[in-house]
């Protein structure tokens, strides 16, 4: 195992976030919701993995998974999270998750900013405070220094005025100003993983767009990885080197950028694509849209998730088995009886 | 800030001159005057009968034959003079009676306060953080009951359990041989003895009320996302509970503190009777009885005022406590 | 293919629910709110009825039975079981310690319990005289929550205090309700001038600690005044504070719904006023209101109980719990007949059972949240 470990870690090419098999579930009372059911993929050091599906994917769960902070009554069931880390190796599903060890990674080896910058700011301690706490958390600073790292931060995330705005509630500032807060947050002890769980939805689509600038600077300043989670394939295009489509649970699609882009295989993916509209495409065609909802994960079926929302199903086959991811070209997997 | 303390300031003068409004009428409510019945008291008491002339003589003396608003402004320039009149029944003045036992009643009243807020509060935090366990379902019962056992029938009811078990009288706050003693060490502490079951009676429906608040709005708080932020920075689970949701969902129930006086001084009156306490409560239970208006209507009036003032020093302390109000305030 | 339409339909039988059948399919679920609406009912049917059910006459004194224990139904004997149940009948005799009367069973005297057997005459809702009750012993008294110091039936007594403790919380409410509403409803309505002077007189009115305040008003009651004067008299005064609350109810939920998005889809769609109100606004506030004057009840069955156990409320010859209550005030009384406590205890299970129902009602108008 030692051995083993040593030769990995010697290789430049290990990513810095292994996930493997994940299993996250819900015991409801309805029954046992699915919510990532057997995922796996990795993140390659300072790349971008973007993860996109609809909502109830289960897109959020594998993020809270990953920082073991899953509401209850979800558990981590199976599966395991790798993160190599300056010489170790530690599989995050194994620590309890309010163990001292999970607290010493969160907010410190990873980090993660959320979809609701109104909410997601305590409304009666001012920014800087929030900020310093996890500094003062991680990193042996006194007082003073972290006060200094954090202006220096809230300047860096481009807080024009940082000196009047570190001593500001979060209802002072506008919805894009919080979320800047909140990166300078997340930055503030050198992650070498950021999970940006749909940062830019709540905001104004001219917001969005300088956040998403701020991100892929700052990604490239501070050198992390990052797993972006979005339903938009736009953002995804813009920032991502790899990409996990998920759809109820499952990897239905994993693959580089360019790939599923230029080359989808999935028609989940293919359907997703086609809904975006472009400019300079036929003015009066109709958009494309997948045909009905996505459906709660509890007591499925048996068969492919998609199978009644799929244009290409096959009845006899879809709908008995489940698919598994395959490997169709180097690096290309995807979760379909289409390519067995 | 400033400007609000001032503001709230003038509110509360006119809620006084309102309170001396009611405090008025109430005085006047009864059918007939103060003459009338002492006319009648003398006629049934002495056999005396006043003549005609006299009546009239001393109706200008008292001035009830006044309009109402005259009689009123007599009133409270009087009561502006610190003169409330005087009991008709005890023969002392209003305010001396009042002075008597009013900071017994504020002591009490302060120490329910107390006991609601340090009993409520913890087992709201617990039942919220620890919800669905024995120890949430056993809080959960405490506080249904401790809402639908009225005051006087929990005092009734512990008077009567410690009769029967313990074979002693719980009633009073004073031993016989301290009843009227002037104060001393042994006074003091026979009166420590006395209290907790007063301040319990008093205090146990805000406390079962206060649990059930204080766990509403901390699961409502916990589910919210700054939670899950504070988590995600590697803050240790009970550190993170006590800085940020239980700091918020803690601040509208302190500034109800001031909301649940007119509570406390109303459970504590029916309390105080039943438990025969040396408070305001008999005093106007008493003076309601033999129709003694001037010393009842002054009796409503404090304890009213005394409400104003803790919903006054309440509001301040909201303020302090949460910047958002703060930020209102000073914008306003 | 047949299961997914199933399962799909069953789904989105919750999106085509009306929101009374999400309403009524939320509160069953609430077993504590169900208890405590089934008791009420119980304990309303029964004071209404409180004659018929009644074993005795509630102003009939039965000298040999002064302060007379509760007595125990059977279903056994040395016989064995028995499918009629039955008392025994109670033998006074004189504690030779301490001189004081004490009842022992007789079990000799075996008094069977009849239903719909004859007794005491009375009048049902002043209207029909009858002397049929629900049940009874034929010869004798039964004394089921023992018997009070003239040797009155508590039972029957309890029963006829229900009648007067239950009504007056709904009547209060009632009247409350109807201030709430015009006074909450103006406020609301109009805003600006109007609003800030009504806000201002409630808050004045809830800084006056209620108790005191009702003390003092009802020891302005004329004293010759007869019991159902004096009835509304303490209904008025209650409500005096109690529309205060119901105002405000009115006034925040009147302000939020206008704001509510649904109220603006529903006026695009092209809906008329009369239909946003009775399809939109009427559900959504009525619901919230019941649940809010559920919940204001209790308040007015204590606030009367408190001022008759002063004195200062109903006064004997009128029962009511509160009346009843007056003669537990001696704790020396109280220690030798603890049976004196029951209607206490009618008010607190009164209380308990309107909290869980009102309880289940809010769960239920809330019928999307989860």
């Amino acid at each position: 195992m030692d051995f083993e470990n040593k030769t990995i870690l010697n290789n430049k090419n290990i990513p810095l976030l292994q996930v493997k098999n994940l299993k996250v579930y819900f015991y409801l009372e309805e029954g046992i919701l699915k919510a990532v059911d057997d995922v796996s993929f990795d993140i390659g050091r300072k790349k971008v993995l973007g993860i996109v599906g609809e909502s109830g994917c289960g897109k959020s769960v594998t993020a809270q998974s990953i920082l073991r902070i899953v509401p209850h009554p979800g558990r981590t069931v199976g599966g395991e999270i790798l993160l190599h880390q300056n010489g170790n190796l530690v599989d995050l599903a194994k620590l309890n998750p309010s163990g001292r060890d999970i607290r010493a990674i969160r907010g410190k080896e990873i980090t993660m900013i959320f979809q609701e910058p109104m909410t997601s700011l305590s409304p009666i301690h001012t920014i800087g405070n929030q900020i310093m706490e996890a500094v003062l958390l991680h990193r042996d600073m006194s007082q003073s220094e972290a006060r200094e790292l954090t202006l220096e931060m809230l300047y860096k995330v481009g807080i024009s005025n940082p000196h009047q705005r570190i001593d500001e509630y979060s209802y002072q500032l506008s919805g894009g100003l919080r979320q800047r807060a909140m990166i300078a947050m997340a930055l503030s002890c050198n992650p070498s993983l950021l999970i940006a769980d749909e940062p830019t939805t709540a905001l104004d689509v001219t917001v969005q767009a300088q956040i998403l600038e701020l991100m892929k600077e700052l990604q490239s300043e501070f050198g992390m990885s990052v797993m972006y989670i979005t339903h938009n394939l736009g953002v995804i295009a813009e920032i991502a080197d790899d990409v996990l489509v998920m759809y109820l649970g499952k990897a239905v699609e994993y693959a580089s950028a360019d790939e599923i882009f230029h080359n989808p295989l999935h028609p989940y993916t293919i359907g997703l694509l086609k809904s975006i509209p472009k400019v300079g495409k036929e003015a009066r065609t109709r958009l494309e849209a997948i045909k009905g909802t996505v459906p709660l994960p509890l007591d499925l079926p048996r068969g492919c998730g998609f199978y009644q929302r799929c244009r290409e199903a096959k009845k006899g086959i879809c709908n008995v088995g489940d698919p598994s991811l395959i490997e169709v070209t180097k690096g290309h997997r995807v979760n379909c009886f289409l390519y067995k | 800030m400033l400007f609000y303390v001032i503001r709230r300031l003038l509110y509360m003068i006119i809620i006084l001159f309102l309170l001396s409004v009611v405090a008025f009428i109430i005085i006047q409510l009864p059918p007939g005057d103060y003459v009338s019945a002492y006319v009648a008291e003398m006629q049934s008491m002495r056999g005396e009968r006043l003549a005609e002339e006299e009546i009239i003589a001393l109706r200008k003396i008292y001035g009830v034959d006044q309009p109402m608003y005259v009689q009123y402004s007599k009133w409270l320039l009087k009561l502006s003079h610190g003169n409330f009149g005087m009991s008709l029944q005890l023969q002392r003045p209003v305010i001396d009676l009042i002075a008597e036992r009013l900071p017994l009643t504020v002591m009490i009243c302060i120490l329910a306060t107390i006991f609601t807020y340090a009993v409520g509060m913890p087992i709201g935090i617990y039942s919220a953080i620890r919800q669905y366990s024995i120890g949430d379902y056993f809080s959960t019962v405490f506080g249904f009951i401790g809402l639908a056992v009225p005051n006087f029938l929990l005092a009734l009811i512990l008077m009567f359990l410690f009769y029967k078990y313990f074979g002693f009288s719980i009633g009073g706050l004073f031993s016989l041989q301290y009843m009227d003693a002037s104060w001393s060490v042994g006074k003091f502490i026979d009166m420590l003895k006395h209290l907790p079951i007063p301040v319990i009676v008093i205090g146990t429906p805000g406390a079962a009320a206060l649990i059930r608040t204080m766990r509403g709005c901390l699961l409502d708080e916990l589910r919210k996302q700054y939670v899950i932020t504070a988590r995600a920075k590697g803050l240790e689970e009970r550190t993170l509970l006590f800085k940020y949701p239980v700091r918020v969902a803690i601040n509208p129930i302190i500034s109800t503190i001031g909301w649940t006086l007119p509570w406390l001084i109303s459970g504590g009156t029916i309390t105080s009777i039943v438990l025969g306490l040396p408070t305001t409560g008999p005093l106007l239970f008493q003076a309601l009885l033999k129709q003694d208006m001037e010393l009842a209507g002054s009796i409503l009036m404090i304890l009213s005022f005394l409400t104003v003032i803790g919903t006054f020093i309440s509001d301040i302390l909201l303020v302090l406590l949460d910047p958002r109000i703060r930020y209102e305030k000073s914008v306003v | 293919m047949k299961n997914n339409k199933r399962k799909i339909s069953a789904e989105e039988k919750l999106y085509v629910a009306t929101q009374w059948q999400l309403m009524r399919r939320k509160f069953k679920k609430h077993k504590l709110a169900i208890l405590g609406g089934t008791t009420l009912v119980i304990f309303y049917i029964l004071a209404i009825f409180c004659g018929f059910f009644s074993p005795q006459d509630i102003y009939k004194q039965h000298s040999g039975y002064i302060y007379a224990p509760p007595q125990r139904i059977h279903f056994f004997d040395e016989e064995g079981f028995h499918l009629r149940p039955f008392v025994y009948g109670l033998e006074r005799k004189i504690d030779p310690i301490t001189f004081r009367k004490i009842y022992i069973e007789d079990k000799t005297r075996k008094l069977p319990i009849y239903f719909f057997v004859r007794g005491d005459k009375y009048k049902l809702w002043n209207l029909y005289s009858t002397d049929i009750h629900f049940f009874g012993v034929k010869d004798g008294p039964i004394f089921l929550f023992g018997a009070d110091k003239l040797g009155r039936d508590l039972f029957s007594r309890n029963l006829h205090a229900a009648r007067i403790s239950l009504s007056i919380g709904l009547v209060g409410v009632a009247i409350s309700f109807i201030l709430g509403c015009i006074i909450g409803g103006i406020s609301g309505y109009f805003g600006g001038m109007a609003d800030m002077v009504t806000q201002r007189v409630i808050e004045f009115l809830i800084c006056i600690p209620t108790i005191p305040l009702w003390m003092s008003l009802s020891a302005a009651l004329p004293k010759k005044w007869p019991p159902t004067k004096i009835y509304f008299g303490i209904v008025i005064i209650l409500s005096i504070v109690g529309w205060c609350g119901l105002a405000r109810v009115v006034r925040g939920k009147l302000l939020e719904l206008r704001e509510e998005d649904f109220v603006m889809a529903a006026k695009i769609c092209g809906a008329t006023s009369g239909r946003i109100i009775t399809r939109h606004l009427l559900p959504a506030f009525l619901s919230y209101l019941i649940v809010n004057v559920t919940l204001a009840i209790p308040n007015m069955i204590l606030g009367e109980t408190s001022l008759s156990f002063l004195g200062l409320g109903m006064r004997a010859p009128a029962v009511s719990w509160g009346v009843l209550l007056q003669d537990a005030q001696n704790v020396r009384t109280l220690a030798l007949h603890p049976w004196l406590l029951i209607p206490g205890l009618c008010v607190i299970i009164t209380i308990l059972a309107f909290n869980f129902l009102g309880d289940g009602l809010r769960d239920a108008a809330d019928p999307y949240k989860l």
